[in-house]
């Protein structure tokens, strides 16, 4: 299996055991559970990290931090509240984007991100895919999509960027940046209307 | 691009959602539709799915794999902390390998206590046995301890306690009791060394009761490891350990260690 985190449903991945059940077992000590969430979503998390910290090893580095912090507390994340998957992406993102920051010494990142807080969200449409749906319809979608609207929402959330600094980069007044991101959000969320009906 | 007008009541422009999530509102904006959301509390479903997209959107990404290794590191880790919480460190095996086989050990305690008593107990409980003659340590008092601890391991009924470190000079680690053996096990790291005159001092707690169980230090390195006679505290459900002066008859000091069960 070349690329486990891509190849399964949710509920059925290496295991039958949904995401609920495996974290149940997590929960009780069972390292086994740990390799089983690994094995479903920590490609996924590994090329998040290395997407945004755009170097092999501090992405390796950083999916190790971001499994173990699962692991260490997992009360903070509640089954009820959202999508596993969606949880690790979330504080993947947040921990890469902290980590630029400490590096580059810039301000504090985790102010200019928005609304999008690191915390996700039941979403039962979502759960009822598989990660190979899920991609390919966010692929499609982003094909669908503006090429300058889809480069300012990406270097909003993979750089962690303002829309000011995106404004400042691309040389482009901010009310542009703002307008494209929200359209392009938009129009990115009208794709995705069946998954959260 | 898709009509998406519908989707929101006349009164706000969906725009300024968008704009609410990629967080690009100015004050009054956010005031605008902070109110919205708090007179129509169904919204906040719009917020979640405009959130979606950005949830999703690293699953496109190109398909690089992490290597193998990986995931076996992370298990390796995870099952060290299994006992302890501390930040996560690359698995080193010369210095300080014997306590790292205790915690790791220690830590197939809980699974044991927690009724994961299984193949990968035996198994990892062999490969510590192994790692301490690797190290050729077999004769020295830190095997001694070892082999004492390990014995307690497998005792049905075992309680353990995970302890915190509650203000920045304590340490870490867990207290495993053994009713069966009436004994129970603290194993303590990145214990700060204390002044002379005082030591640290363990309470077991139950109900509004707090009873004296035993006094220690730190060795040079910050470790603790010492078996404790289980007296009247067998079903204490919390446990703290304060700083006392040697000649303090109650828990005066400050709180430098606790957990519960």
């Amino acid at each position: 299996m070349l690329f486990p985190v891509f190849s399964g449903s949710f509920k059925s991945m290496l295991t039958d055991e949904s995401d609920l059940q495996v974290l149940t077992a997590l929960r009780q000590g069972d390292t086994n559970a740990l390799g089983i969430i690994y094995d479903r979503y920590g490609t996924a998390v590994y090329r998040l990290a290395l997407k945004i910290m755009a170097n092999t090893t501090e992405a390796e580095d950083l999916t190790q931090e971001v499994f173990l912090a699962f692991w260490r507390g997992m009360e903070k994340y509640d089954v009820d509240q959202g999508t596993l998957v969606i949880f690790l992406l979330t504080i993947t993102r947040s921990r890469a984007l902290n980590r630029i920051k400490q590096q580059s010494s810039q301000h504090n990142l985790s102010q200019r991100v928005g609304n999008y807080l690191p915390i996700a969200h039941s979403n039962p449409g979502i759960e009822a895919a598989t990660l190979t749906e899920l991609r390919e319809r966010m692929s499609f979608a982003l094909k669908e999509l503006p090429d300058n609207q889809k480069q300012v929402l990406e270097m909003g959330y993979y750089q962690g960027k303002s829309q000011s600094e995106i404004a400042q980069e691309l040389d482009l007044p901010l009310g542009t940046v703002k307008t494209r991101s929200r359209q392009g959000l938009l129009k990115l969320r009208q794709f995705l209307q069946d998954l959260v009906d | 691009m898709p009509d998406i007008a519908p989707l929101f009541p006349p009164e706000l422009n969906p725009e300024l959602l968008a704009g609410y999530v990629l967080g690009d509102l100015t004050p009054a904006e956010i005031k605008i539709v902070e109110a919205y959301l708090i007179a129509h509390p169904e919204q906040q479903a719009e917020i979640h799915s405009l959130m979606l997209p950005l949830d999703l959107l690293s699953l496109t990404l190109p398909a690089d794999n992490p290597p193998p290794s990986l995931r076996t590191q992370i298990l390796q880790s995870a099952a060290e902390q299994a006992l302890i919480s501390q930040p996560v460190t690359p698995l080193k095996v010369k210095s300080g390998r014997i306590w790292r086989s205790i915690f790791a050990g220690l830590g197939l305690t809980l699974m044991a206590g927690l009724g994961w008593h299984n193949y990968q107990l035996s198994h990892e409980l062999a490969k510590v046995k192994q790692d301490l003659k690797t190290a050729k340590i077999t004769q020295n008092q830190e095997d001694t301890k070892y082999q004492s601890v390990v014995s307690l391991l497998p005792q049905p009924n075992n309680r353990y306690f995970s302890l915190k470190n509650m203000q920045g000079k304590g340490g870490m680690g867990s207290l495993v009791m053994v009713p069966n053996k009436s004994v129970a096990v603290l194993v303590l790291q990145n214990v700060a060394p204390l002044p002379p005159g005082q030591v640290y001092r363990m309470w077991a707690i139950t109900g509004d009761e707090e009873m004296e169980c035993a006094d220690f230090a730190p060795d040079p390195e910050g470790r603790v490891l010492k078996q404790i006679p289980i007296k009247s505290w067998a079903a204490a459900k919390k446990i703290t350990i304060t700083i006392e002066q040697k000649e303090a008859t109650e828990p005066e000091g400050e709180i430098a260690i606790e957990g519960e069960i």
